[in-house]
C-alpha cells in the first residue's frame, strides 16, 4: 500500500495542496476496506446502544410515562433520586455485589488456572467442565439455584437434614441478613469458569524456559506462582478484573428470578431497581435517571480502576 | 419490399394486442368471482350468521387463555375456512409493556387484555389507543347480558366501553388436600381460632400447613382475602382508587392508618405468628414452586385465586381429593366473602390494521355458544349473565361452579386488584413484605403504605 514518506522534501504551495489532496483521497481510499469491515458494527452499536443511550439521558430530564406527551422537569429526577432511600440501598448492594463477585470469580479462576496450568490429571476434563456454566442462560442458573435454595425441598437444606445438621438449614433466599450473599454465590459458580479460561491462556503463554529457569532456581509451587506467574498475566489479571466488576453491577436477571428485590428490598441492586421504576411503575423519566446514574458509576469505577492499575504490555 | 409498418399501424396492434391480453387475463377472475360469491351464499344458508372471511392477528397469554381463545380461533375458521386467524403469544414480560405494543404499528388487530390500570388501561383509553366498542354494546344486547356491575365497571370515565367481560375469573380461595384433612381429622375453619389450632394440629403430623407465593399470592389473594373481611363496602370501595387524583372527595376520610386497614396486616402477621405459613415463607417467590408443595402433598393448603380449581388447574394436576374455603370472618359488617375479578376481556388497538374485522369477529366470540365455548374451554365462567347454569353445569368443574354460585349469592365487588395502579399495589406487596421480613410492625407496614399512597398521588 502506498503511504506518505514523512522524509520526503514537503512541496509548497498549489502543488503541495493538490499533493496533500492526493494524500489524503488516497489514506481513505487504502483505508475504506477496513471502515467497511467495520461498519456493520459501528451501525449496530449506533443503534443499538449510542441512541438508546442518548434518549435514556435526554429521558432522564423528563417526566413520562411511556404513552403521550413528554413533560421537561429538568433537574427535578434527579433531585428525588438522592432522596430516595430505596435508591441508596440499591446502590450500596451493587457495590457489594461489584466487590464480592469479581473476588470470587477471579480468584476462584485463578486458582483453577494454575492447578489446571499444570496439568493435573484429567486436567483437559476440568478445563471444559468449569466453563460449561459460563454457556448456560442467567436465567436458567437463577431459576435453578432458587429451586436449590428452597427452604422446604430444596437441595441445599435437604442435605443439611439429610446428614444430620437440619439446624443448620436456612431460608436462603427469604431471610434478608443473608439473601444478598445467596444471590452473590450464584455468579462465582456460573462465571469463575470465564476468568479460568482466560488466565489459563496467559499462563500458557508464559515461555517454558522462564519455567525451566525458575525450576532450576528451585523454586516452590507456591514461589512459581507469586513471583513468575502472577507478574506475567498482572495485565491479563487486571482486564479479566475490571470486566468482571462492570459485569457484577449490571446484575439484574439473577435479582428478578431469584428474589425480586426482596425480602425488605435487601437484595435491590440498580440493575433491578431501573427495571421496576420504569417498566413496572411506568416512571420512565425516572428510571432514566437511575439509569443514567448506574452509567456514571460503572463508567468511573472502570476509568479508576484502569488508571489505578496499569495494564502494561509484557515483553518475554 | 413490403414497406415497415407505420408507427400508427404499431400502435393500433399494440392496443388490441393489449385489450385481447386483458380480456383474457380477466376472464377467469371473473369466473372466480362468481363461483366464490357462490360458495359464500351456501355456507350462509349452512352456518346461521356466518362470520366474514377475515385475517386476524390476536395477542394472547399463554395458558387457559391461549386455550380458550385457540378454540375461538379454531371454531371460526372450521366455519369460514377462507379466514385465517394466527394467536400472537405474549411473554410475561411482553405482556407488562403491552400498552407500548398496542400504541405502535405491530399492535395486533385485537387482543385478550386485563383491563386495570395496572396494565395502563386507563391511560390507554385517555390516550385513545384503543377502539369504542359501545355499537356492539347496543347491537349484541350486551347492556342486557351482562350484570348491571360488570357494565359499569367497563363503561370508562369518558362514558364509552372499550372492552367486555370474557371471563369472570377469580376470587381468592384456599385449597386443601381432603385427604391430609381427614388423616389428621380436621374441618375447615369457621373461625381464626380453629385456623390457629389446625396449622398447629398439622405441624404435629408433619404437614407443613398453608403454602403461597410471597408476591402474587400476598397481594393478590392475602391482602385480597384479608381486606374483604376487614373493609367495609364503602371502605373497598375507596381504598382501591386512592392512588388517583380524582378519587372522590369522600374517600379522602379512609388512610391505611385506620383500625380496619391495620388490621389487615395484624391477622396476617398473626397467620406468620401462628405458624400458618409454610416455612420460608418470605424465599418462597416463584409461583410454581409454592403450588408444588400443594401438589405433592408436603403442605395441606394452598392460597391462590378460584382458577385455579378449573379443569386445567389444580383437578387436572393433583391425584388427592381436593377443596376449599375462604377465610374466616373478621367483622360483621364486612364488605362480602368473596370478590370477582372481571377485567378480562378482548380489546381492539386503534393501530390495528382490521378493525372492522376484528369488531366483527369480537361479536362473534362473545356470542352463543362461543361464549360457552371459551368458558369450557378456560375452565372459568363468562362474564354474560344470560349463560344457562344447565350449561354452566356441564362444562364446569364442580368447584368453578360453585364459585358462580357464591358469587351470585354473596355479591361480587371488584378486586381491590381490579382497581389499583401497579406502584400502588407493589407498594401493597412491598409493604406486607416490610412486615413479615424486615421487622416492621403492623402499624409500621399499614403507615409505611400511606406514605407511599401519598406519594404516589402526588406524582
Amino acid at each position: 500500500m502506498a503511504r506518505a514518506d514523512p522524509t520526503e522534501p514537503r512541496v509548497g504551495g498549489g502543488e503541495g495542496r493538490a499533493a496533500s489532496a492526493r494524500t489524503w483521497q488516497t489514506k481513505l481510499r487504502d483505508a475504506l476496506p477496513w471502515y467497511l469491515f467495520i461498519a456493520p458494527a459501528v451501525i449496530l452499536l449506533a443503534a443499538l446502544f449510542a441512541y438508546p443511550l442518548f434518549d435514556t439521558l435526554r429521558l432522564a430530564f423528563y417526566k413520562w410515562g411511556g404513552l403521550g406527551r413528554q413533560e421537561f422537569v429538568g433537574l427535578q429526577n434527579f433531585r428525588r433520586l438522592f432522596a430516595d432511600e430505596i435508591f441508596w440501598l440499591a446502590l450500596r448492594n451493587s457495590f457489594i455485589f461489584a466487590i464480592v463477585v469479581p473476588f470470587g470469580t477471579v480468584s476462584l479462576g485463578l486458582f483453577l488456572a494454575v492447578a489446571i496450568s499444570r496439568r493435573l490429571k484429567g486436567w483437559q476434563v476440568y478445563r471444559i467442565a468449569f466453563f460449561i456454566p459460563v454457556m448456560i442462560s442467567g436465567v436458567v442458573v437463577a431459576t435453578l439455584w432458587a429451586n436449590m435454595y428452597e427452604y422446604n425441598s430444596g437441595l441445599f437444606n435437604t442435605v443439611l437434614r439429610g446428614i444430620g445438621v437440619g439446624g443448620l438449614a436456612q431460608n436462603w433466599l427469604g431471610d434478608r441478613k443473608i439473601a444478598l450473599w445467596s444471590i452473590m454465590l450464584v455468579p462465582v459458580w456460573q462465571h469463575m469458569g470465564f476468568p479460568m479460561i482466560v488466565l489459563l491462556a496467559a499462563i500458557e503463554g508464559i515461555p517454558q524456559d522462564l519455567h525451566d529457569a525458575a525450576t532450576v532456581d528451585g523454586v516452590s509451587e507456591p514461589q512459581r506462582v507469586w513471583y513468575l506467574i502472577l507478574p506475567l498475566i498482572r495485565p491479563v489479571f487486571a482486564s479479566i478484573t475490571m470486566l468482571q466488576i462492570i459485569g457484577a453491577m449490571k446484575v439484574f436477571d439473577l435479582v428478578l428470578v431469584m428474589t425480586k428485590g426482596g425480602p425488605a428490598f435487601s437484595t435491590e441492586v440498580l440493575g433491578y431497581y431501573v427495571f421496576e421504576t420504569a417498566f413496572r411503575s411506568g416512571h420512565f423519566g425516572y428510571g432514566s435517571a437511575i439509569a443514567v446514574v448506574m452509567f456514571v458509576v460503572v463508567f468511573v469505577i472502570a476509568y479508576t480502576y484502569v488508571k489505578c492499575v496499569r495494564i502494561e504490555k509484557i515483553e518475554y | 419490399m413490403k414497406p415497415s409498418m407505420s408507427r400508427r399501424e404499431c400502435l393500433r396492434y399494440l392496443v388490441v394486442g393489449s385489450a385481447g391480453v386483458a380480456l383474457a387475463a380477466c376472464q377467469p377472475q371473473v369466473v372466480e368471482k362468481v363461483v366464490e360469491k357462490e360458495k359464500i351464499v351456501k355456507e350462509t344458508i349452512v352456518v346461521e350468521k356466518a362470520p366474514k372471511a377475515v385475517e386476524l392477528r390476536v395477542g394472547v397469554i399463554a395458558g387457559v387463555v391461549q386455550e380458550g381463545m385457540k378454540a375461538l380461533a379454531d371454531r371460526y375458521m372450521e366455519q369460514n375456512p377462507d379466514s385465517k386467524i394466527s394467536l400472537d403469544v405474549l411473554s410475561s414480560e411482553q405482556y407488562q409493556q403491552a400498552f407500548l405494543l398496542f400504541a405502535s404499528d405491530d399492535a395486533p388487530d385485537l387482543s385478550w387484555f386485563q383491563c386495570v390500570p395496572a396494565n395502563r388501561f386507563n391511560d390507554m383509553v385517555a390516550h385513545k389507543i384503543l377502539v369504542p366498542i359501545d355499537d356492539l354494546y347496543e347491537q349484541e344486547g350486551w347492556f342486557d347480558a351482562y350484570p348491571e356491575g360488570i357494565v359499569d365497571f367497563q363503561r370508562q370515565p369518558d362514558s364509552h366501553f372499550y372492552s367486555a367481560t370474557i371471563a369472570v375469573v377469580w376470587t381468592p380461595y384456599v385449597y386443601y388436600n381432603k385427604d391430609i384433612f381427614s388423616k389428621v381429622g380436621i374441618e375447615p375453619p369457621q373461625t381464626w381460632d380453629d385456623l390457629w389450632a389446625m396449622a398447629a394440629k398439622l405441624r404435629d403430623a408433619g404437614y407443613q400447613p398453608l403454602t403461597t407465593d410471597y408476591n402474587m399470592g400476598v397481594h393478590s389473594h392475602l391482602h385480597d382475602g384479608m381486606q374483604l373481611r376487614s373493609w367495609t363496602r364503602e371502605q373497598y370501595n375507596c381504598m382501591s382508587i386512592l392512588w388517583r387524583r380524582d378519587a372522590p372527595g369522600e374517600c379522602d376520610k379512609f388512610k391505611w392508618t385506620d383500625p380496619d386497614s391495620v388490621r389487615i396486616y395484624e391477622y396476617i402477621q398473626m397467620m406468620e405468628d401462628k405458624q400458618v405459613f409454610v416455612d420460608g415463607i418470605t424465599g418462597l417467590t416463584d409461583y410454581n414452586t409454592a403450588r408444588t408443595l400443594f401438589t405433592t402433598g408436603k403442605a395441606a393448603m394452598w392460597q391462590t385465586g378460584s382458577w385455579d380449581g378449573g379443569a386445567a388447574g389444580l383437578p387436572r394436576d393433583v391425584e388427592f381429593e381436593l377443596g376449599y374455603f375462604y377465610y374466616p370472618s373478621i367483622r360483621e359488617e364486612k364488605t362480602e366473602k368473596v370478590g370477582a375479578w372481571v377485567p378480562d376481556g378482548l380489546i381492539i388497538p386503534a393501530k390495528g390494521k382490521r378493525i372492522p374485522e376484528a369488531m366483527e369477529f369480537m361479536a362473534w366470540a362473545y356470542r352463543m355458544p362461543q361464549a360457552a365455548l371459551y368458558a369450557q374451554k378456560a375452565g372459568i365462567p363468562h362474564g354474560r349473565a344470560d349463560i344457562p347454569a344447565k350449561v354452566y353445569q356441564d362444562i364446569l368443574s364442580p368447584m368453578q361452579f360453585q364459585f358462580l354460585e357464591d358469587n351470585i349469592k354473596y355479591g361480587t365487588p371488584a378486586l381491590y386488584e381490579a382497581s389499583s395502579s401497579q406502584p400502588y399495589q407493589e407498594a401493597t406487596v412491598k409493604s406486607v413484605d416490610q412486615m413479615l421480613a424486615g421487622g416492621l410492625s403492623p402499624q409500621e407496614a399499614a403507615a409505611w403504605l400511606q406514605q407511599k399512597l401519598e406519594e404516589i398521588r402526588a406524582s
